[in-house]
């Protein structure tokens, strides 16, 4: 065999190899990037809480590689403020903290059964370093079918086998998912959480009871 | 006599156009496989007031680095054509395992969007390639310029931001010391400096602060460096020297900045917000005349 005729050959199989490869990527590139349009519709109310559109920072928009989202503040009449922040997931981008939860810590973290039994919820305390404020955070993914999930384990620092869990999941997820993220000051007279809790309770279920089995 | 040589020209020249002609047929698959970590990077590159914007030129300048060694690999070819006559021969060709291994890093990117494990993935892919046709020691005479490649790897954002930090932290202070030094009194917090005189204020903001000039200046050296073929010593000294000369001329233009507000707030306002190509520019001038005469008497390693 000749040099020319061998390397005619290696070159057809590595054409063949790395067409192959370019294939899967393609697949793969689909699939991630599919169902990314999908956002949950928000109440006008929820119990006493009033929906407020509100807009989330650029410079957050562009750490999450810009999705899809919606922002909206729930208040209250004692002037009490829920955030909510909605995200058509498109890549592990999206599930990025928003910069009010960096210089905390996390205190305590929940799987809750708010919806049902097989829809939960996680549900975090975050600590400030100093001082005594505290942030209740609920957040879930929600698939247009009324489906919840969670994500990440540790909450706030995601590593590699998360981001691989979540892109694998993605792949093969037959439905689009959105993000939804709820959070609220802990005041200091409410030392439990307890109060903290109902109101997130309430604009959660109303969230969820609103969407149940709705596709646009 | 003269037919029969005519004749091995003709044939050796049909030869490498054949060669050449095949391997245009990597090109359409590599392109694709190329843009996965394009993709995942070019965000970080190309975002307004970027200061990984360097890394976007290293490819290119790559590709030209390697065409710069075409020479050697033409030399080197004949002669392991004559050494080791049988093509199968593990000197003359490679196995696919780090192209398989770099396909499995783009494709692990892909799913969990890792830049750094994206551009992994590609240098492998690249590096296996020219390993897997030509083998281990046409690899050796490309192996600088594609080692460069690995310049596209991200850094990691908490060291690059402290990086940054470090930079304009030290940008202010030698501003505020340069302007103290010609009577200009000023006050410096943090990355902020002001001239007590006039209230005028600058902000050493990341693209004030010269870690692009620095970047682009480093860059543009190890490049020269790999194509001179300086021996590592010289290469050392020389980028000692190029940083060096980057710090000083960052310092001079952020003098030149301070020294225009005493008069002109406006005209040093708008130098401020000037891009930082003419500083890059001049600083690659300067390291090249610094730098000249000590790369030009050096013995090559192409000539050792």
């Amino acid at each position: 065999m000749t040099s020319q005729s061998l390397l005619s050959e290696r070159i057809k199989r590595l054409v063949a190899f790395l067409a192959s490869i370019t294939l899967l990527n393609m697949f793969l590139s689909y699939r991630l990037g599919r169902t990314n349009d999908w956002l949950l519709d928000v109440p006008v109310s929820a119990g006493n809480w009033e929906a407020i559109d509100t807009s989330l920072a650029q410079d957050f928009l562009a750490r999450l590689s810009q999705p899809k989202v919606r922002g909206v503040t729930f208040k209250n009449p004692l002037d009490e403020e829920i955030t909510c922040q909605l995200i058509a997931v498109r890549s592990f981008e999206s599930y990025r903290e928003p910069d009010i939860f960096f210089p905390l810590s996390l205190s305590a973290q929940r799987k809750l059964t708010l919806f049902g039994a097989d829809s939960p919820l996680r549900a975090w305390v975050l600590k400030a370093p100093r001082g005594n404020g505290r942030l209740l955070v609920y957040s879930w993914l929600q698939s247009p079918s009324g489906k919840t999930s969670l994500y990440g384990e540790q909450g706030i620092q995601q590593g590699f086998p998360d981001r691989l869990r979540l892109g694998w999941a993605t792949i093969w997820n037959k439905e689009p998912l959105c993000l939804v993220r709820l959070y609220m000051l802990i005041s200091p007279a409410d030392k439990n959480g307890a109060q903290a809790r109902r109101s997130l309770d309430t604009v959660a279920l109303s969230l969820y009871k609103q969407n149940l089995g709705n596709r646009k | 006599m003269v037919d029969i040589v005519t004749n091995g020209v003709k044939n050796s020249d049909n030869q490498s156009r054949k060669q050449s002609s095949a391997l245009w047929w990597l090109i359409p698959p590599g392109v694709a496989l190329a843009w996965i970590p394009f993709r995942i990077c070019s965000p970080l590159w190309f975002e307004t007031g970027s200061q990984l914007f360097v890394q976007a030129w290293v490819l290119p300048v790559v590709a030209l680095l390697a065409w710069t060694r075409k020479p050697d690999w033409q030399r080197t070819a004949k002669e392991l054509e004559e050494l080791f006559p049988d093509p199968r021969d593990p000197r003359r060709s490679g196995n696919m395992i780090l192209i398989v291994l770099g396909c499995l890093g783009l494709i692990l990117s892909q799913i969990a969007l890792l830049p750094l494990v994206s551009i992994l993935g590609f240098c492998l892919v690249i590096i296996g390639t020219v390993f897997y046709l030509f083998g281990p020691f046409l690899l050796r005479s490309v192996i600088s310029p594609l080692l460069l490649l690995l310049l596209m790897i991200p850094p990691p954002q908490t060291l690059f931001l402290a990086l940054l930090a470090r930079f304009q932290l030290a940008g202010a202070t030698m501003l505020g010391g340069g302007l103290d030094l010609m009577g200009v009194q000023t006050r410096i917090m943090g990355a902020q400096v002001t001239i007590k005189q006039s209230g005028w204020q600058l902000q050493i903001a990341p693209s004030l602060s010269g870690i692009d000039v620095f970047l682009f200046a480093i860059f543009g050296t190890v490049s020269y460096l790999i194509w001179k073929r300086i021996s590592l010593l010289k290469s050392l000294l020389t980028l000692l020297i190029a940083a060096f000369l980057t710090v000083i001329i960052n310092v001079f233009r952020l003098l030149l900045i301070g020294l225009v507000a005493r008069q002109y707030p406006t005209v040093a306002n708008t130098l401020a917000s000037i891009p930082a190509l003419p500083a890059i520019l001049c600083a690659l001038a300067a390291i090249f005349l610094a730098t000249r005469k000590l790369l030009s008497n050096s013995t090559t390693l192409e000539e050792k």
